[in-house]
């Protein structure tokens, strides 16, 4: 019964969900970094969406649709972390990795919190930098 | 076994009754049930509010701790701890709720995990509990808790359409429930932003699941389905479902990479706005609930009410039932012992039982043999009275003719020279026969009431003149006991009235004869006959009344006292004598005249006797004297020591009349009176006045009129007055204006025509009396002669035609019953004759010993003038001859004169006093000689009385009789010795009719040649019949009865001059 449920909702029509966060989020999985960064910026304006600050973050971090900007993509995760997202761990742990300064031990520490939170980019992100979990 | 009469009439009375009380009790107790169960409801609805709301506000709570949670204790800790406190608030409405209500239990796990509460919120701040434990294991199972406790509480409503909507407010509250989990939960899950675990995306679309279940299909109230539907389908909500929808399915797309395109804020305020779509109508369906409850609780209550009016009407219906049925029944076992006894007392031996058909059916036979007999002795009863009736008429009449021979001879008797011993004797004999005669007379009346054969006559009478003569009667033997008679009659009763004056005087003459009977010396007697208001302006009601200071009568006699033969006492029966009929009679005729006999009386102070008639009063024919002697004046003699009723009277008749009373007291003052010349007249009660005063007063010049009791006579006589007037007492109407005319007028002699003076009248005619009894025949013609008349008898009917044809009379008195030709027969005759010829009618007046009711009539119809019963009376022969005889009518004042009062009876005492002049003596007449008969004898020295009977004993029984009476007696045994006797000196022959070989022609042939001077009396049995040849061959035909007055009187007949 479950199952049908499911399959109700996947069968409903893509109409997409009316929103800067989401649209952004579609721009964001199109690779259509500018667009989304743009739309997560609006989302956080407009709607308060907490994890538009996420991608924001993430796009700073990565560089993506902008410029790599580290205390940027930090002050976003952080607020991303305290509202809760585990991922956000993961990247700004990253981010204490790619900062002038790197901070190993903080980045270990946010990893370690991301990966039990379920977050598998810790993971990931630990054996890229040679981080020992 | 049979279910008899009377278990089936309980069983038919108590059933019906008995159902319904059972109806009502069971409508009660279900009605009451319901109520209760409608009120505990209603307040399961008040807990489970209370219960949601605070579910409703765990759920927030819940909500706001997971995003807390997720945060670690960063974000929206002042929401929370605002949510917090909503909660304390709502927990402390439902311990309060619960403090209130102790019936209601709440479960044990909702108050162990409420008090968990705070415990769990330290951990939360503390951020010691993960999200899983808080949010599923504790709130989850918490809310689900109460959710548990609504859905139990409100399972079952008072009603089909409140459980159904308490179904679906549950589904809503469930649904709810589940939005709020899959709100909390996935907010989480969009907060940490990572993969869902396959646990978890279990969890969230089970949630899915039922956060989407919500049933209200099953409401039947069309109008909240429809509420409902309009809260779930606006435009709104359906946009809020869509998006939901939509949000879903796009963190389903998302679920891979784990990159939810939606954000947790806008999830969970997404949600928050489903759930508050449920809770709206939730809201709908919960104040639904509430007024359906409130409104099913009302109408139960109603019916709860009505069907315990029913139940207390069945049962009052049940116990009247039970009365009913148990009064029938006890009715019907009273009837079965009265029919029972019935049986008993008709010695038939049947047991009644009313309660089988056949009980039934036999008791109805017993009634109607009842009812038979019952009519069956009514027409025995009736007859026997009939019987006795006619009997009781009879043997009256029988009685009476003995009677009026005795009461007549007695009368003779009495005027014959007789010795003193003999006159006290002759008198004790008229006394008890003139007493037998009233009680017989008594007698007949009550029998003739009694069987309805008396009639009232309505004729016009003159009731002053009526009256007073009634009261007069009694005068005399009220002056002799020296009671004081006093007597008013309205003056105002002048004119003539119609109605029956012999019964209104029968009344007062009762009245008045008990009145003297019980008033002892001294006494008074007041007759009051005055003229009242009458119902009509043409009638005239007349009440009378008399009055006595007699021994009275106690109040528990007067109820009887009207009974037949129920005198106040015994013993005064047997004091004062009589029958006690009087006033039987005389109640029942005042009855029958319209009226009703009433008395008052007070035991030793005397009764008063009342009664009113009304009668019908005619024009006026007599003059009214009111006030017609207003110069006359008359000096009234009174005395302050002695005051009689009379005087009263005396003043209201002078008042009457216009006339003035001037009240003296000395003889002096007369005197006086008399020399100023200021009366005419003056007026002396003898009581009241001296022997020396009256001789005193008599000696004025006035007309001095001085009232005595006819007693009283004596002294008045000795006292030698001047006197203008006696006046007897009591003093009336007739003597006041004879008076007051005396005094008016001058004319001292005026001869008035007194009102009954029947002694003092006599009639110059010739009378025919038709009368076959030798006895009867002798006393008519004394009394006639008497009365002045010269009387012819005639022996039969065919001889009084014979005479009436012969010879001219002025009236004639017809015996009904006679042998050859009766009265009635001899009137056609003689009415028929005096057609044919041409030629006046002579009156004739029936004479029968018959009494009854309708003769009158009937002898009237015969052609008969007048009617009249024997014995005679003096008063009614003398009223029929004044009515057919008035031209003739003289009075014998002259012999008046002479008579010596002395000798007077009381009855002539009475009349005289009415006239106020000497009485004429009855000596006078009653020693005429007899006038000489057709068929009398020539004059002879005859002695000898010859008797021929049938046997030699008989003839010697009946000349032991002739001979104790005093007659030479001879006896022959057969015919021819009777022949042989015959001689000169027989005077008289009787001869028995049945004598063997008597022939009675040549018998006669014989007597006319060998004793022509002798008179053949042929003796009879009364069975045989006496022809008419045989009737001329004798001189007289007897019954042959040894009667010594009818022989003696036939004897002396035949031997009159023989002395």
């Amino acid at each position: 019964m479950k199952n049908r449920f499911l399959l109700i909702l996947l069968l409903v029509p893509l109409l997409g969900f009316a929103s800067y966060f989401s649209d952004g989020m579609r721009a964001y999985k199109q690779g259509n970094f500018k667009e989304a960064k743009k739309l997560f910026e609006m989302a956080v304006e407009e709607e308060g969406a907490s994890q538009a600050e996420f991608f924001l973050g993430l796009l700073y971090l990565k560089g993506k649709g902008t410029d790599r900007n580290i205390p940027a993509a930090k002050r976003f995760l952080n607020k991303a972390v305290e509202m809760g997202n585990a991922r956000a761990k993961c990247y700004l742990g990253e981010a204490y990795l790619l900062q002038k300064n790197p901070d190993k031990k903080g980045a270990m520490k946010l990893l370690k919190e991301g990966r039990g939170a379920g977050a598998d980019e810790c993971s990931a992100i630990a054996a890229k930098y040679k981080i020992p979990l | 076994m049979q279910v008899g009469i009377r278990s089936k009439l309980k069983l038919i009375s108590l059933l019906p009754i008995l159902l319904l009380l059972g109806f009502a009790s069971y409508f009660l107790y279900q009605s009451t049930t319901n109520y209760i169960k409608g009120q505990t409801f209603n307040e399961k609805m008040a807990y489970s509010t209370i219960v949601n709301d605070l579910a409703t506000q765990l759920a927030k709570e819940r909500g706001m701790t997971s995003i807390y949670i997720a945060s670690n204790g960063k974000k929206i800790k002042d929401s929370l701890g605002n949510q917090r406190k909503a909660v304390d608030k709502q927990v402390e409405i439902f311990k309060q709720y619960l403090t209130l209500h102790p019936e209601i239990k709440a479960k044990k796990l909702v108050t162990m995990l409420l008090g968990l509460l705070n415990q769990k919120r330290q951990q939360i701040d503390a951020l010691q509990i993960d999200f899983d434990q808080a949010f599923f294991k504790y709130y989850s199972v918490l809310i689900k808790a109460l959710l548990d406790e609504i859905d139990q509480v409100t399972a079952l409503g008072p009603d089909n359409e409140i459980t159904n909507e308490a179904k679906a407010f549950i589904s809503f509250a469930k649904a709810k429930e589940a939005s709020g989990i899959e709100r909390g939960f996935m907010s989480y899950i969009l907060t940490r932003y990572t993969k869902m675990s396959d646990e978890e995306l279990r969890k969230w679309i089970h949630y899915i699941g039922q956060a989407d279940t919500f049933e209200f299909g099953f409401i039947n109230d069309m109008e909240l389905k429809q509420r409902i539907k309009t809260i779930l389908e606006n435009e709104d909500s359906k946009e809020i479902f869509d998006e939901l929808a939509q949000a879903r399915t796009e963190i389903l797309h998302s679920i891979n990479d784990g990159y939810y395109t939606i954000d947790p804020t806008l999830w969970f305020n997404l949600n928050t706005e489903k759930i508050s779509i449920l809770v709206n109508a939730q809201k709908v369906i919960m104040k639904e609930m509430n007024n359906k409850a409130a409104e099913t609780l009302q109408e139960q209550m109603y019916i709860a009410v009505a069907s315990g009016a029913l139940w207390i009407i069945s049962i009052i219906l049940a116990i009247i039932g039970f009365i009913v049925s148990r009064e029938i029944t006890q009715n019907i076992k009273n009837l079965e012992t009265i029919l029972q006894n019935v049986a008993e007392s008709t010695n038939q031996k049947m047991d009644i039982n009313l309660d089988t058909p056949e009980g039934t059916a036999k008791a109805y036979a017993l009634l109607q043999a009842i009812i038979e007999e019952t009519r069956r002795e009514q027409q025995r009863a009736e007859e026997a009275s009939e019987a006795k009736s006619l009997f009781l008429a009879n043997m009256s009449h029988e009685i009476r003719t003995p009677l009026n021979g005795i009461v007549g001879f007695t009368e003779l008797l009495k005027n014959t020279e007789l010795k003193g011993e003999q006159k006290e004797f002759v008198s004790i004999i008229e006394k008890s026969s003139e007493n037998l005669l009233e009680i017989i007379n008594n007698i007949l009346d009550l029998s003739k009431i009694e069987s309805n054969k008396v009639e009232i006559e309505n004729i016009v009478f003159n009731p002053i003149e009526e009256f007073e003569s009634a009261i007069e009667i009694y005068a005399v033997k009220a002056a002799e006991k020296h009671v004081n008679l006093a007597c008013f009659i309205d003056p105002r009763l002048n004119q003539p009235i119609k109605g029956d004056p012999t019964k209104i005087k029968e009344i007062l003459i009762n009245l008045m004869s008990n009145a003297v009977k019980f008033t002892n010396q001294g006494g008074s007697i007041n007759v009051e006959v005055r003229k009242v208001h009458a119902s009509e302006p043409d009638r005239c009601a007349i009440s009378f009344s008399v009055e006595d200071t007699g021994i009275g009568i106690s109040p528990d006699k007067k109820a009887h006292i009207f009974e037949a033969f129920s005198q106040a006492d015994t013993s005064v029966t047997r004091k004062f004598g009589g029958t006690g009929l009087g006033l039987t009679i005389s109640a029942r005729y005042a009855e029958l005249m319209g009226g009703k006999l009433d008395l008052e009386s007070e035991l030793g102070k005397g009764t008063r006797f009342f009664f009113t008639l009304e009668f019908e009063e005619l024009p006026q024919m007599n003059e009214d004297l009111r006030d017609q002697f207003t110069e006359v004046l008359v000096a009234f003699f009174t005395s302050p020591s002695q005051s009689k009723k009379q005087d009263e009277y005396i003043k209201e008749y002078m008042d009457y009349f216009g006339a003035k009373l001037i009240p003296f007291g000395t003889p002096e003052e007369l005197i006086k009176l008399a020399t100023e010349k200021k009366t005419q007249s003056a007026l002396i009660d003898a009581d009241y006045a001296s022997d020396n005063d009256l001789r005193k007063m008599g000696k004025t010049p006035l007309h001095c009129n001085v009232i005595i009791k006819s007693t009283q006579q004596k002294r008045i006589e000795a006292l030698k007055l001047h006197c203008e007037k006696i006046i007897y007492e009591p003093v009336n109407v007739t003597k006041i204006i004879s008076l007051l005319k005396a005094a008016t007028s001058e004319v001292v002699k005026e001869v008035r025509r007194p009102l009954l003076d029947i002694d003092h009248i006599g009639f110059n005619a010739k009378a025919l009396v038709a009368e076959d009894n030798t006895i009867n025949q002798k006393l008519i013609k004394r009394t006639l002669e008497d009365l002045g008349l010269t009387v012819e008898l005639a022996d039969n009917g065919l001889e009084a035609f014979e005479k009436r044809r012969s010879g001219d009379y002025d009236i004639i008195f017809m015996d009904i019953s006679m042998p050859v030709m009766d009265g009635v027969e001899s009137t056609h005759e003689i009415l028929d004759y005096e057609e044919d010829e041409n030629i006046p009618h002579i009156p004739i007046v029936a004479l029968t010993a018959n009494a009854l009711k309708g003769d009158r009539e009937r002898f009237l119809a015969e052609g008969l003038d007048e009617y009249t019963t024997k014995p005679l009376i003096r008063e009614e022969i003398v009223s029929i001859l004044k009515k057919f005889l008035g031209d003739k009518m003289f009075t014998k004042e002259a012999a008046a004169q002479t008579a010596s009062p002395s000798a007077q009876k009381a009855e002539k005492a009475a009349a005289a006093a009415t006239s106020g002049e000497v009485a004429v003596s009855f000596d006078e007449v009653s020693e005429e000689t007899e006038p000489a008969k057709e068929t009398e004898k020539p004059k002879s020295n005859a002695d000898t009385i010859l008797v021929l009977k049938k046997s030699p004993l008989e003839g010697k029984i009946f000349a032991n009789l002739l001979h104790q009476l005093g007659y030479k007696v001879d006896v022959a045994e057969n015919p021819k010795e009777l022949a042989d006797k015959l001689n000169e000196n027989v005077a008289v022959v009787f001869v028995d009719k049945e004598t063997e070989s008597l022939a009675l022609e040549p018998l006669q042939g014989e007597i006319k040649m060998s004793a022509p001077q002798a008179a053949l009396i042929l003796m009879t049995d009364p069975s045989t019949k006496v022809d008419e040849k045989e009737r001329k061959l004798c001189d007289e035909v007897i019954i042959n009865l040894v009667n010594r007055d009818l022989i003696r009187l036939i004897i002396e007949k035949f031997m009159k001059n023989e002395g």
